[in-house]
């Protein structure tokens, strides 16, 4: 994967099975996507924070096989956006289980990230947990 | 645009606006040819003209590339590519050059064989970081798993229905039925288009834009010189520009039922134009997927915030309607090679100089906003006529 010498950390904490994410000690804000500075203040005063690992679905596409079908453990069903604690959101891929993809909205369900070993091809997968 | 002292003759207008000759599928013709057919069409049989065109801009070729081409001489350039609405960046520095005396008149021309893929640059992905890095390894790709990530979030927050989407290519169908030009003529309705599959859920095929060749131009100039060269061309006055920059991937953006993008960069159109919407009476909407166009309504506060799909479905941006919308179908059912941007300009100028074959009686006003690369750009243009 390329990508900027400032996220490899990030990278690396997710092969390891957490979420770690800079945190501006300055403005108290979380720096996503990661960069050596932080954008509001332009500190440079960071420190890299674990974070939470379940979050809220509030953006979803899904690829036209997977509407309305039930069986999809294995399948990626689509792309979603979550906000994990701190309004840190991250993008990732939709997996099951699903009680069914619903054909309405599923934006507010609950979603755990699951990251992924070094040798998977990507690097984390979202699980939906339950349309609330 | 105008300022307090600036006389007619400074005036900065759109001397001109063209297409290539054929749009659709046009595998007999390269990016390249696509951009010069476009250019001579707006130059008629006064191609000799091309040669007092001192400026240039350009976003998918680069515009040194097509200026050798076209044998012009020019001594300004303009390559900003930020997506579909580079269109309105190029313009606005068009203008600024021009007032500045950088330069005289600015051919703007664009082609793109986005649907043979003939002589078509390549899109590295790398260019997009950070979007490239953080979405695009997970299948999130611009604009088709990307931009479409906004609809089921917009949706949710302003109980948009699927009647309501649907509405969308519906009404501009009704456009497009009259435009011999359009891809797609056949009226539609909204059961045909929820009965279309998915290309990508929450969105119908009917709901995402066409992929086409084309090509446009639009010359940009001061009255003074327009009439100078005798150009011939019936002359738009550039009312107001805006620009607006979001973030490059979609997850950053600040929420993501908003384009955010839209509404900035119509604000500042206003701003300096001195217009508000009620002035207004023609609107083009980028609608490289119906939702956008819903957002860009309310963002623009052209409706309030949950009523854009009402707006839509009851008629209002349709033929007869009192918001006339994408009346040469848009995107949806016109053309779409990629940045579509240039064909909201191109149909806004065949409106405001009374030339379009789907002619909307008495059109002075005419906004356009198109966004790029998602949303990390978004241009507003307001138009005017001149008569």
């Amino acid at each position: 994967m390329s990508g900027s010498v400032s996220s490899t950390e990030f990278w690396k904490s997710i092969r390891n099975g957490s979420i770690e994410i800079p945190l501006c000690k300055d403005c108290n804000r979380f720096v996503y996507y990661v960069r050596p500075f932080c954008p509001l203040c332009y500190s440079e005063n960071l420190e890299t924070i674990h974070v939470g690992l379940i979050g809220t679905l509030i953006a979803y596409v899904l690829y036209p096989e997977s509407v309305g079908s039930f069986d999809l453990n294995d399948k990626q069903a689509g792309i979603g956006v979550i906000e994990l604690d701190n309004e840190i959101r991250l993008l990732g891929p939709l997996f099951g289980p699903f009680a069914a993809i619903p054909r309405g909205c599923a934006i507010g369900s609950s979603v755990e990230v699951e990251p992924q070993a070094k040798d998977k091809d990507i690097p984390f997968k979202f699980h939906l947990l339950g349309v609330s | 645009m105008k300022t307090a002292d600036q006389s007619s003759e400074t005036e900065i207008v759109i001397a001109g606006a063209a297409e290539s000759s054929l749009i659709g599928k046009v595998p007999s013709q390269s990016t390249l040819d696509l951009h010069a057919d476009a250019a001579f069409n707006l130059f008629g049989s006064s191609k000799h003209l091309l040669k007092k065109i001192d400026g240039i801009a350009s976003s998918i070729l680069p515009p040194t590339v097509i200026a050798d081409y076209l044998g012009m001489s020019v001594r300004w350039v303009d390559g900003t590519n930020i997506g579909g609405s580079s269109v309105v960046s190029q313009i606005a520095n068009a203008s600024a050059a021009i007032r500045d005396e950088l330069c005289n008149a600015v051919l703007i021309v664009f082609g793109q064989s986005g649907r043979s893929r003939i002589g078509i640059p390549p899109r590295p992905s790398e260019t997009r970081w950070p979007a490239s890095e953080y979405e695009e390894l997970f299948g999130a790709k611009n604009p088709l798993t990307q931009l479409t990530l906004t609809a089921t979030a917009f949706m949710n927050k302003y109980e948009i229905d699927e009647e309501e989407l649907a509405a969308v290519p519906v009404a501009q169908r009704k456009w497009s039925h009259n435009v011999s030009r359009a891809k797609m003529r056949d009226l539609l309705t909204v059961e045909q288009v929820l009965d279309s599959p998915y290309v990508m859920f929450p969105l119908h095929l009917f709901e995402c834009c066409l992929v086409t060749d084309a090509g446009a131009a639009v010359l940009i100039t001061s009255r003074s010189y327009a009439s100078e060269i005798e150009i011939g061309n019936e002359l738009v006055d550039i009312s107001g520009t805006g620009l607006a920059v979001g973030p490059p991937n979609i997850s950053s953006i600040g929420n993501p039922a908003e384009s955010g993008v839209f509404k900035e960069a119509g604000e500042r159109a206003f701003e300096s134009s001195g217009r508000t919407t009620e002035d207004v009476d023609h609107l083009m909407l980028y609608d490289a997927f119906a939702h956008l166009p819903l957002m860009a309504l309310q963002e623009l506060e052209f409706v309030s915030e949950g009523d854009a799909g009402r707006f839509v479905l009851e008629g209002n941006t349709s033929p007869g309607g009192i918001l006339p919308m994408n009346t040469n179908g848009g995107g949806l059912s016109y053309t779409h090679p990629g940045q579509y941007g240039m064909f909201e300009v191109t149909e806004a100028y065949r409106q405001l100089t009374n030339t379009a074959e789907n002619q909307v009686p008495k059109v002075r006003c005419s906004m356009l906003v198109a966004n790029g690369h998602s949303f990390n750009s978004a241009g507003a243009l307001i138009l005017e006529a001149n008569r």
